[in-house]
């Protein structure tokens, strides 16, 4: 999901620094100090993510986890996402600080959108497990079409990249899917006040 | 020594730099082969990271090899490789409680800081909630397949993670109303610039304005 160092064209790069910046600090703006802990700990999470490994075939893949985040951070989302970017970026080379705010907005972005699909509400069971298999499910997607419109708008010559990291992330959007359909039904049963912002 | 406030403005200026390159010069690796003479024991360790970051960067070339845009392909590959080689010698073996600190030192917004401090801390707890989530499932005899059932067992982890992050984060929340927290955390680090700073700076400056030796395709 993260795109690396050294692949993009400077007005992109500058692009999504300038759009993520804004989010950022809108969210650092109205982020009370007393919030700071939670935001904080959201982000830690986000980076633990990348280690939490789930079988597929005889593969495995990493959850993302920006659905999940986005619904219970909203806008903060941009702020835990962008440090545990900033951190990955430098210890392990996943982005990197010029590709930081690509990745922030490509990430973030459909994370606070969710925030705000997880607002309407349904009466039936199937319906609201459908819409929190959306959650997972719907920000990887669109995470992943963010990521490969990035890549096309690279230049020609990436096409075919952009068309293979749309397509790879297939998987990841299913099993992001029902693996956050299966924890926030947990996480109502167990910690209802988790998402009190939006599912009140 | 070179000062992580430094390291920060470096890769900055290297990166962002090296993004406005259109032709590849020999130049541009100056700073990081003078950073392997700095720092020769990091360079087996950040050659170990970078080749399983290649998998990427090989795919984004290819996609331009086919396009038939070899020089392009060529320029990714080396400038994405210079810049990650760069990074990771001007980080490694680097604390993740320094590299926030010296975030701090940059002259960032007060709340920007703390978060990074807090991060920091949490990372490390999160992770060893994670482990011990692990180790009971090993005890319980949890094998990993591809079913439905697993996926709802890694959820129940998730799930659990989330419930801890809330717990971990209600008690620092507390611990901060208590000591009457002011929003700014204070750090005891030196924040004086070393001579290794200033000739890393000059090697960053020449890797971007020097244009020695063209390579082409």
């Amino acid at each position: 999901m993260h795109i690396s160092e050294g692949v993009l064209n400077p007005e992109i790069l500058i692009g999504g620094a300038v759009i993520s910046t804004a989010f950022v600090a809108y969210a650092l703006k109205t982020l009370k100090n007393e919030e700071i802990p939670l935001v904080a700990v959201f982000s830690a999470l986000f980076f633990i993510g990348s280690f939490i490994h789930v079988p597929i075939g005889p593969a495995s893949i990493h959850l993302v986890l920006n659905g999940i985040i986005g619904a219970i951070l909203g806008i903060r989302a941009f702020l835990a996402i962008g440090v545990a970017l900033l951190l990955q970026g430098v210890l392990f080379g996943f982005g990197g600080i010029t590709t930081l705010g690509v990745n922030t907005l490509n990430i973030a972005l459909p994370g606070v959108i969710v925030y705000y699909l997880l607002k309407v509400k349904f009466d039936n069971i199937l319906l609201n497990n459908i819409k929190y298999f959306f959650v997972g499910f719907g920000s990887v997607a669109l995470s992943a079409l963010m990521l490969s419109l990035t890549l096309a708008l690279n230049g020609e010559a990436f096409y075919d990249v952009a068309r293979l990291a749309f397509v790879s992330n297939v998987p990841i959007m299913a099993i992001e899917g029902i693996i956050t359909m299966f924890a926030i039904n947990f996480l109502q049963k167990v910690y209802p006040k988790v998402f009190r912002g939006s599912l009140a | 020594m070179i000062s992580l406030r430094f390291a920060f403005i470096s890769i900055l200026l290297y990166s962002f730099g090296l993004a406005f390159f259109k032709e590849i010069w020999l130049s541009m690796l100056l700073a990081p082969l003078f950073l392997a003479l700095v720092k020769p024991k990091s360079i087996l360790p950040s050659f170990k990271k970078l080749l399983f970051l290649n998998i990427f960067i090989l795919l984004v070339s290819l996609s331009a090899v086919l396009s038939k845009e070899y020089n392009l392909a060529l320029l990714i590959f080396v400038r994405a490789n210079a810049i990650l080689f760069f990074t990771f010698l001007l980080f490694d073996k680097r604390d993740i409680f320094e590299i926030t600190a010296s975030l701090s030192s940059l002259g960032l917004p007060t709340k920007l800081s703390t978060l990074f401090f807090f991060v920091a801390k949490f990372i490390f707890i999160i992770k060893n909630e994670f482990q011990i989530i692990k180790k009971a499932l090993l005890v319980r005899h949890f094998k990993r397949k591809t079913t439905l059932f697993t996926y709802k067992i890694y959820a129940n982890i998730v799930g659990m993670l989330v419930v801890k992050c809330f717990e971990r984060a209600d008690k620092l929340k507390k611990a901060m109303i208590l000591r009457n927290f002011g929003g700014k955390i204070y750090y005891a680090g030196e924040n004086s610039v070393t001579k290794m700073d200033l000739v890393l700076l000059c090697f960053v400056l020449a890797s971007i304005f020097l244009k020695i030796i063209k390579v082409n395709i």
